[in-house]
């Protein structure tokens, strides 16, 4: 555990001895705008164009004096620029924070451009000027209208008669942001280091926009990690991913005490973050069970209303809701002194499933060094229920696979000799040790200190036949591939469920690695200018997943019985045409089995193709627009195992062609098709392509269905150009096949 | 706005900070040792800029050096040197995040004990202050208010 001085010091010298510590300003609909009378796509229910904003803005200050101080406050904003906005003040001793509700006239939505997240519009952000004596300053605000609809807004009957009331409802659970109803999805953001002192704002920055270029709208800052640095928010804003914000309290040992100094930090970091546009929920801890009458809600969210009553409040994640205490239809508090009262049932937001490995004995691996039996779900059996805000709904705001991060990541932290899934010498013994919920291991073991076993995920996997006590370079990449491929379609076959299901939120558990280690994220480890580390996190297979299907707008994917369908999330209806081609996993061999055009698919619908007849274990799906640009491909599993009958090592050569931007890759086999490849590199940036399967004469299977020579090639996006001749001599390619030939205990095919 | 940015009574603190440890229980190599601190930062990236320790995650290097940075109590310290104008004001330092138990001392006196990682300590300080010294000292207990998330570690 890690201690130091890990955020700015300061000293200040004042003449008037009242010092502005933090001016924080608060975007909300006004009081004459009621959330429920905006445009609503789903009612159309009193709708109204012109909506106000007022801005409340309390200054954080400090009176050094023993006596009071007059001062003048003075305010510029960007959107009015012809104009200032001066104040005379008498600032006490002992008084610490000020609020100003009129400091600013309120503001016309047709005066400025909404602020919105990523994939529904833009972030225009606008300057807030301000100064008290010579100190000066800024801030920066986004406009948006918030609310969490728990509610049937779609039966205007519901509407009327909610909108004087307090609580939510067990209807569902969605965000609404102008009016619009969001499908969140994203994933659970965890510190990117231990070690504060190697937090950076690179990092902060390439780790949001990775995350909006996965798909991404919100991300939830989880209550056991850390209120993070400025540069973390400013990208959010900058970006469009909603952030859904928990106080930083935990199970086991990480609850508040009702002592000033938690309130404080609760006062200090509301009024810190209060002019960033995109955090929208405020909620009190991470699976803390809030019950009417304790701490989570009498004092910590009371310290948070007495504050902020622009965004949404919620008890938990996950929660049931409020009896009372917010307006129904928004989850807006009703007003700085009420009352929260948490509900006792719900059943609208969940935690779960999560895919835990076992069979090694590791800290996080509770079960010790018993396998326990892991199946996939593929394929998947689809429910293909009722969607759409008017059906019951709900909120997943964790769910995730265990995993590994790549060679890259991992050996840059260990030694040659324990380059293993299993450290390359005897397993610790470990155990749980008093409160806690990881493991304390007695050993030397290396890989037992690395978190999570996968033996289970990837035997359930690929075949029992998979060595993993292998050591050496070639066997570890082999391992470590194997293991994130497997997590990579655990967690494929889960959010396909949930797409087929009336869900409205999807935050994976969890973004990014805190080291270099086996862990939960999609982005490894990214601290800036590290060893094997790409700043921002390398993005795993799953990342790329995000991407290019589990996380794009337009959803498509088969399940069991050979039933396939198109979800529509996007911010409109769509017109688009479906193709799914049967791919022969052994000879590449392709054929379109089925297509269909000017499919017309109703936002939050379902649209469901034939029954498919066809015996192929391997399909890949593309979905158009109406003038043939690909919106989406996917690939469906039909079998219960992704079992490698014909194990090749499938040398591949490869191309690099440096552009002035990007560098092309050009990749050849003697193998007429290579199953899910990964490219990996120690060079910063990403890769266009990974987790494809790739075709003699085709390419990757993306391009499957399209015209010659217009499918875009595979090309590195490196953070800078100096990467390229890194990346020459570092690229390094895996693939099912050969990794599968690397591990198996003895060379018998397996026909399982 | 013809204030904005100019004249801000605010001095950053930031940058290079002394870093010693104190007690018996300090590692006998880190004894009598002064090391330049990186503000804002931590002790384990100072510990390993200075040489003393490996990589801590390098290995099992997390557990067998924690001897390094849990025995002992590890003092940052700082000089001030307000000009005589400075002298004549009103004064206040302002930390915005220390990790973990820390005695708080100016010129020898304490005059904040932070238990709290998440919160922002502002003290107010005579102008003629000229030490400012912050100590991690072991045995404080910081009652929880600390990042949760270990990356399994164990807390040691």
């Amino acid at each position: 555990m890690t201690k130091g001085i890990w955020r700015s010091v300061s000293v200040v010298y004042s003449n008037s001895g009242v010092i502005l510590l933090e001016a924080s300003p608060f975007v909300q609909l006004s009081s004459n705008s009621s959330h429920f009378e905006l445009c609503n796509q789903v009612t159309a229910h009193g709708c109204d164009n012109n909506w106000f904003f007022d801005i409340p803005i309390s200054l954080s200050v400090i009176n050094l004096n023993n006596r009071s101080v007059e001062m003048q406050v003075s305010f510029k904003v960007s959107w009015d620029a012809s104009r200032f906005y001066n104040i005379s003040f008498t600032f006490e001793t002992g008084k610490r924070v000020y609020r100003f509700e009129n400091a600013l006239p309120s503001v016309s939505s047709a005066d400025v451009q909404l602020w919105w997240p990523n994939g529904m519009g833009d972030q225009p952000l606008y300057d807030i000027f301000y100064c008290l004596g010579s100190h000066c300053s800024q801030k920066t605000v986004g406009f948006r209208s918030i609310a969490l609809v728990t509610g049937n807004e779609t039966d205007p009957e519901y509407v009327d008669i909610s909108r004087h009331q307090e609580g939510t409802d067990s209807h569902g659970m969605y965000m609404k942001v102008n009016g619009k109803v969001v499908y969140a999805r994203g994933a659970n953001m965890i510190p990117m280091d231990e070690m504060e002192g190697r937090l950076s704002d690179e990092s902060h920055e390439k780790l949001v926009e990775n995350a909006r270029l996965a798909n991404m709208n919100m991300l939830r800052v989880w209550g056991g990690g850390m209120f993070l640095p400025a540069s973390f928010y400013q990208a959010c804003d900058r970006l469009g991913i909603t952030l859904y914000h928990d106080m930083m309290y935990a199970q086991l040992g990480h609850n508040p005490s009702n002592c000033s100094v938690q309130s404080d930090e609760v006062e200090y970091q509301v009024l810190r973050l209060a002019h960033y546009a995109s955090i929208v929920i405020w909620d009190a801890c991470n699976e803390c069970g809030v019950a009417k009458g304790d701490l989570y809600t009498d004092f910590i969210l009371k310290a948070v209303v007495q504050h902020d009553i622009s965004r949404i409040v919620w008890p938990a994640s996950p929660s049931n809701g409020w009896e009372s205490g917010v307006h129904k239809l928004t989850c807006i508090p009703i007003a700085r002194n009420v009352s929260l009262i948490p509900k006792a049932n719900g059943g609208i937001e969940g935690h779960g499933p999560y895919v835990h490995g076992t069979g090694f004995p590791a800290v996080n691996g509770l079960d010790g060094p018993s396998e326990k039996r892991y199946y996939p779900k593929f394929p998947v059996e689809l429910s293909l229920s009722n969607t759409g805000p008017e059906f019951r709904n709900s909120f997943q705001s964790e769910f995730g696979a265990v995993t590994t991060s790549s060679f890259e990541s991992m050996s840059a932290m260990l030694l040659e000799r324990h380059y293993s899934m299993h450290g390359g010498e005897k397993p610790d013994i470990c155990a749980v040790k008093g409160m806690t919920i990881t493991n304390e291991c007695n050993g030397t073991n290396a890989m037992a200190e690395r978190n999570y076993p996968c033996d289970s995920i990837i035997h359930g996997t690929f075949g029992a036949n998979i060595n993993l006590s292998l050591v050496g370079e070639k066997v570890f990449r082999s391992q470590l591939y194997l293991c994130m491929l497997a997590s990579a379609l655990a967690m494929k076959a889960e959010i396909t469920v949930q797409r087929s299901e009336n869900h409205f939120g999807a935050l994976v558990w969890q973004l990014n690695e805190i080291w270099p280690t086996g862990g939960w994220g999609s982005l490894e480890y990214g601290p800036f200018n590290f060893d094997g580390q790409v700043a921002g996190g390398r993005w795993k297979i799953l990342h790329h997943f995000y991407r290019d299907f589990l996380f794009s707008s337009i959803f498509a994917a088969c399940g069991a019985g050979m039933k396939c369908f198109i979800k529509n999330d996007d911010i409109q209806n769509q017109l688009v045409n479906f193709q799914i081609h049967s791919c022969n996993s052994i000879n590449g061999v392709t054929k379109r089995i089925f297509h269909q055009d000017n499919i017309y698919i109703k936002r939050f619908k379902i649209w469901t193709a034939p029954v498919l007849n066809t015996t192929s274990k391997l399909l890949l799906l593309s979905v158009s627009d109406s003038e043939g640009n690909l919106l989406v491909h996917s690939f469906s599993l039909q079998a219960k195992k992704v079992v490698v009958t014909e194990p090749r090592t499938c040398e591949v050569s490869h191309k690099i062609i440096i552009g002035a931007e990007l560098a092309t890759i050009q990749l050849r086999s003697a193998c007429d098709v290579l199953l899910f490849v990964q490219l990996t590199t120690l060079a910063q940036g990403r890769f266009s392509d990974n987790g494809f399967v790739f075709i003699k004469g085709i390419g990757p299977s993306r391009c499957v269905g399209s015209k010659p020579l217009q499918c875009p090639p595979i090309v590195f996006i490196p953070h800078d150009k100096n990467q390229m001749l890194v990346l020459k001599q570092t690229l390094k390619i895996e693939h099912l096949q050969q990794a599968v030939s690397n591990l198996l205990h003895s060379p018998v095919i397996s026909k399982t | 706005m013809e204030c904005l940015f100019s004249g801000s009574p605010w001095t950053s603190l930031d940058g290079n900070w002394l870093l010693f440890c104190t007690g018996e229980e300090c590692e006998q190599s880190v004894q009598d040792v002064q090391i330049q601190a990186k503000i804002p930062g931590d002790l384990l990236s100072d510990l390993k800029a200075a040489g003393i320790i490996e990589e801590p995650l390098f290995e099992r290097n997390f557990k067998t050096m924690s001897r390094f940075w849990t025995k002992g109590n590890w003092t940052y310290l700082k000089h001030l040197s307000p000009s005589q104008d400075e002298k004549k004001m009103l004064a206040s330092l302002v930390f915005d995040g220390i990790k973990m138990g820390a005695v708080i001392r100016v010129d020898g006196v304490i005059v904040e004990k932070a238990t709290d990682q998440f919160l922002r300590y502002v003290i107010p300080i005579a102008s003629s202050s000229s030490i400012v010294a912050v100590s991690f000292e072991q045995n404080m207990d910081e009652k929880g208010r600390f990042m949760a998330c270990s990356g399994g570690w164990v807390r040691v």
